[in-house]
């Protein structure tokens, strides 16, 4: 297939996970920042990890340069929507392991999960992750038409 | 003529010389790097150079990629 | 003898020799997707048809001309042993580039077999074989199979049964280069001394300059004879193919070209997921920027999803504790088994899920190729430093376990790069250095607890970097050696791989808990009741001025004053040295010296340390000494003059470091 008939479709795919990615990278790492120094801001859906959000901003930045990279009709775009997908795939599959195990501590009634719920696993990680499907699989699609 | 460290991406190139010590000359030879092999530059970068030679992919130091001397594939056309 | 054979597998590195090891012989040796997996040999073995087979795995080597003391040990075998049958395991994928080895185990006349495996890759791939005309055209025996997915093993033992005895004669003619190799065989025929070698193997590695061969015919009375005779074939050669060892090495490949273009027929390809991953994985920037990500996972996965597990555990032994005293009424019995053995194995069991969690994240980098490619995203950086690019997989490994790490650097070819990356091994913070960590930084920093043990990790590397650094400056005063080193495909690990791995190493560590780690504690607890005024009774445990008239007490206090600067006390000090049986042991050792369960030690040192004087003593269990273990494979790989040397600089080192943070920290709080 000519990149020129699927150049849309990785753009668009690969802007809207980039905004994705990087706005809930920017915000935990705010979060983050500021709980280090003190100030503490609840959001839903958000855990104020700041590693865990460069971790979500370097996939944004890599769905980014899959844009560039379409623009300039490089089929290497499809590439860049690719691997970043797995990797946020990668992220996905460890937040729900995270969810799966702390619900078990909470269920043996161990101490340190007496006041874990269900919410707070249920956060940007576990969603972006999960979300990533779509353009994984519309990548897998791509790559076996090329 | 020209090291394969100036070799661009996506460039396939015929190696015609390989100067280096008898330890690292043997093992591209072995991995399938040979004078007169045609080799295909993937990643060339800073570091070191990625060229796909005999069907696997093969990273080079870039120094010892200085020392190995490539020439255009269609040149020899 | 006559039912006993011995086998050799022998191929290019990572063509899957290993997993048909452990297919065949039911073994389970390491495996994993890089280059350099398997760096000595190890022996198996099956039955088949009421035949006995010793089965021997070695390390992948793309040429006889071995470089590397993994590929020495190969060679070695191979030419030494002469076994029965060598298989010649070859990846089906990359037949071109794997036919060179093949050819040079025929040129030594050895009895082949030929393994054609990952045929399930080749196909996905679109390759097809036709093994029926690749048979005829060796003159050897060609078996497709494909070894993780268990096809055709039956078949291949079959062969292997069958091709024991049938010492094939098979023939690859070089015509540029017959009449050479008839000239020199005239010549080498004279000496019955080297009857023993195949003389044809003799004469092309000669042509080919190989030294190894050389020095075993300079040893040969016909030396003199050959010498002249040699040169001017050498000359000869010089002026066609511009260096005489290249003549041979082209014609070989001209051999396979030929083969190739008759037996492989290949679907024009599309894009690959491993071209789709390396476009962006081996990218200069992007590249290092998605190892954020990476190293985020790798750090939930190991210290929050095992968390559970650990809770899990020392619930267990507490609850082991309490019964055990309750229950047994000889006092004696009773406290070595609740106070010494229980709480501290137990104080160090309770890391257990965090190490097998981090060994399983490990071993599934390895299976999906992406270990692969760190040499090379390291490379540049690395040689700043005056390590080359594949000391990187030695230095990750070591945050496992210093002990495998150390032994793969085997396949570092050049010597001073390679005691260099060895002498910094230790720096690479292991796992059993983990529960230190985890204990004081737990205890201390509980809100920033990843991100303390993550500067040590972080202390360890950097340190390890600058050692590099002086070291090369003032000792091996040459530059690193070049990269050359293959990436093979991505693959989605195979699960069974992966746990088969990482239950290798959590049976070590459990191995080494049972064993190493019980008597240490064993140690402890026997110098904590005895003093020099005899048995002291139990109650030392739990009584601070018995405890002071103990063995570990006179120890530790002789200790303490070397340590006074950094504000640890004699319990601290005695510790230290216990754990130089293993790291294991110093958590091992507080647990019964502070007289507490695991649970409660946290509380209790809270009061014995100082944040700084916690943090310093972290550090310095980081460096100081390795256990002995790594000194013994030290030892073993690079001799007693480096181990000595590795032990002084190690406490040196330790002992600066931890005096900085000490002082430095004083200063700011
Ligand atoms: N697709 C496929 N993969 C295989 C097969 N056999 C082995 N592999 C994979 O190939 C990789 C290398 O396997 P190893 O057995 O470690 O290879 P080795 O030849 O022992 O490698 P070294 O010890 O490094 O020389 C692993 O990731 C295996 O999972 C096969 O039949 N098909
Ligand atoms: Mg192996």
């Amino acid at each position: 297939m000519d990149i020129k008939d699927i150049k849309g479709k990785i753009t668009t795919l690969s802007l809207i996970f980039g905004l994705l990615f990087t706005i809930s990278g920017i915000i935990e790492i705010t979060i983050g920042i500021c709980s280090i120094l003190g100030f503490e801001i609840k959001l839903p859906l958000f855990a104020g990890d700041a590693f865990g959000g460069l971790s979500l901003l370097a996939i944004g930045i890599t769905y980014f340069l899959g844009v560039k990279k379409a623009l300039s009709e490089d089929i290497r775009a499809v590439s860049y929507l690719f691997t970043a997908s797995i990797v946020g795939l990668g992220i996905g599959i460890i937040a729900f392991l995270l969810l799966i195990s702390n619900a078990m501590g909470f269920l043996l009634g161990f101490e340190d999960w007496e006041d874990w719920s269900i919410f707070s696993n249920l956060n940007v990680y576990l969603i972006l992750g999960i979300l990533a499907i779509i353009p994984y699989k519309i990548a897998k699609i791509i790559q076996s038409t090329t | 003529m020209y090291p394969l460290a100036f070799a661009k991406e996506g460039e396939e190139v015929i190696v015609k010389e390989i100067n280096a010590g008898y330890g690292a000359m043997q093992r591209l030879t072995s991995m399938g790097i040979n004078i007169g092999s045609k080799i295909k530059v993937v990643r060339n970068q800073n570091g070191p150079v990625i060229v796909s030679a005999r069907g696997s992919n093969i990273a080079i130091g870039r120094g010892l990629a200085m020392k190995i001397i490539v020439e255009r594939e269609n040149n020899e056309r | 003898m006559s039912d006993r054979y011995e086998i050799a597998l022998i191929g290019n590195p990572n063509v899957g020799k290993s997993t048909l090891f452990n297919t065949l012989t039911g073994e389970n040796v390491y495996i994993g997707n890089w280059p350099g997996v398997t760096v000595e040999k190890k022996e198996g073995e099956f039955e088949y048809n009421g035949k006995k087979f010793k089965v021997v795995d070695l390390p992948g080597v793309y040429s006889l001309t071995a470089n590397s003391i993994d590929e020495i040990v190969a060679r070695d075998y191979i030419i030494n042993e002469k076994p029965d049958l060598v298989v010649d395991i070859v990846d089906a994928t990359a037949l071109e580039r794997n036919l060179y080895l093949t050819l040079q185990l025929m040129e030594m006349g050895a009895n082949i077999l030929l393994a054609l495996n990952k045929m399930d890759l080749a196909r996905t791939l679109g390759i097809d074989i036709d093994v029926d005309k690749l048979e005829k055209i060796l003159g050897i025996r060609v078996v497709p199979i494909s070894a993780i997915k268990k096809v055709g093993i039956e078949d291949l033992k079959k062969a292997i049964s069958e091709e024991v005895k049938n010492k094939r004669k098979y023939n690859i003619k070089y015509p540029h280069f017959e009449p050479y190799i008839k000239k020199i065989i005239s010549i080498l025929q004279k000496d019955e001394n080297l009857k023993k070698y195949n003389l044809r193997y003799l004469a092309i590695k000669l042509l080919e300059n190989d030294k190894y061969v050389e020095d075993i015919i300079k040893k040969s009375k016909i030396w003199n004879e050959l010498n002249p005779v040699l040169d001017s074939i050498r000359e000869e050669l010089s002026k066609k193919y511009g260096e005489a060892d290249l003549g041979i090495i082209e014609e070989r490949y001209k051999v396979i070209d030929n083969i190739v273009k008759e037996v492989v027929k290949k679907k024009s390809g599309k894009l690959t997921t491993t071209q789709m991953l390396d476009d962006v994985l081996t990218d200069e920037k992007v590249g290092i920027l998605l190892l954020i990500p990476f190293l985020w996972m790798l750090f939930k996965f190991t210290f929050d999803v095992s968390a559970p597990f650990s809770a899990m555990i020392d619930y267990i032994f507490s609850l082991l504790g309490d019964v055990i005293k309750s229950s047994i009424s000889n006092e004696f019995i009773a406290s070595l088994l609740a106070d010494g053995i229980i709480r501290g194995v137990g104080a160090v069991l309770v890391f257990f899920p965090i190490l097998a969690f981090l060994f399983f994240a490990i071993s599934f980098l390895e299976d999906s190729g992406y270990m692969a490619r760190i040499p090379y995203i390291a490379d540049r950086f690395m040689n700043k430093f005056g390590l080359p690019g594949k000391a990187i997989i030695p230095l990750v490994m070591g945050f496992g376990c210093n002990v495998p790490a150390i032994m793969a650097t085997r396949t570092i070819e050049n010597e001073k790069d390679r005691i260099l990356t060895i002498l910094i091994n230790p720096l690479m913070s292991c796992s059993a250095r983990l529960p230190i960590y985890a204990l004081f930084a737990g205890a201390f920093f509980s809100a920033y607890q990843g991100l303390v043990v993550l500067s040590m990790y972080a202390l360890g590397v950097v340190l390890a970097l600058i050692i590099a650094k002086i070291f090369r400056k003032f000792i091996f005063k040459e530059s690193p050696s070049y990269l050359i080193v293959e990436l093979p495909p991505y693959q989605i690990p195979h699960l069974k791989v992966v746990l088969k791995n990482t239950w290798e190493r959590v049976y070590d560590f459990l191995k080494k808990a049972g064993t190493i780690i019980v008597f240490g504690v064993i140690l402890v607890w026997l110098l904590s009741v005895y003093g020099p005024s005899g048995y002291l009774g139990a109650e030392a445990l739990t009584n601070p001025e018995l405890l002071s008239n103990s063995w570990a007490a006179v120890i530790g206090k002789a200790l303490a004053p070397l340590f006074a600067p950094m504000g640890w006390d004699w319990k601290a000090c005695s510790a230290l040295l216990f754990g130089v049986i293993a790291k294991e042991v110093v958590v091992g050792s507080l647990a019964i010296l502070y007289g507490v369960g695991e649970e409660n030690l946290s509380n209790i040192i809270v009061n014995a340390f100082t944040p700084v004087s916690a943090y310093a003593f972290m550090a310095f269990s980081l460096i100081y000494l390795p256990c002995i273990a790594t000194l013994g494979v030290i030892r073993q790989e690079i001799g007693w003059k480096w181990a000595v040397f590795a032990l002084a600089y190690e406490m040196v080192l330790a002992y600066i470091v931890a005096l900085t943070i000490t002082i430095i920290g004083n200063l700011i709080f």
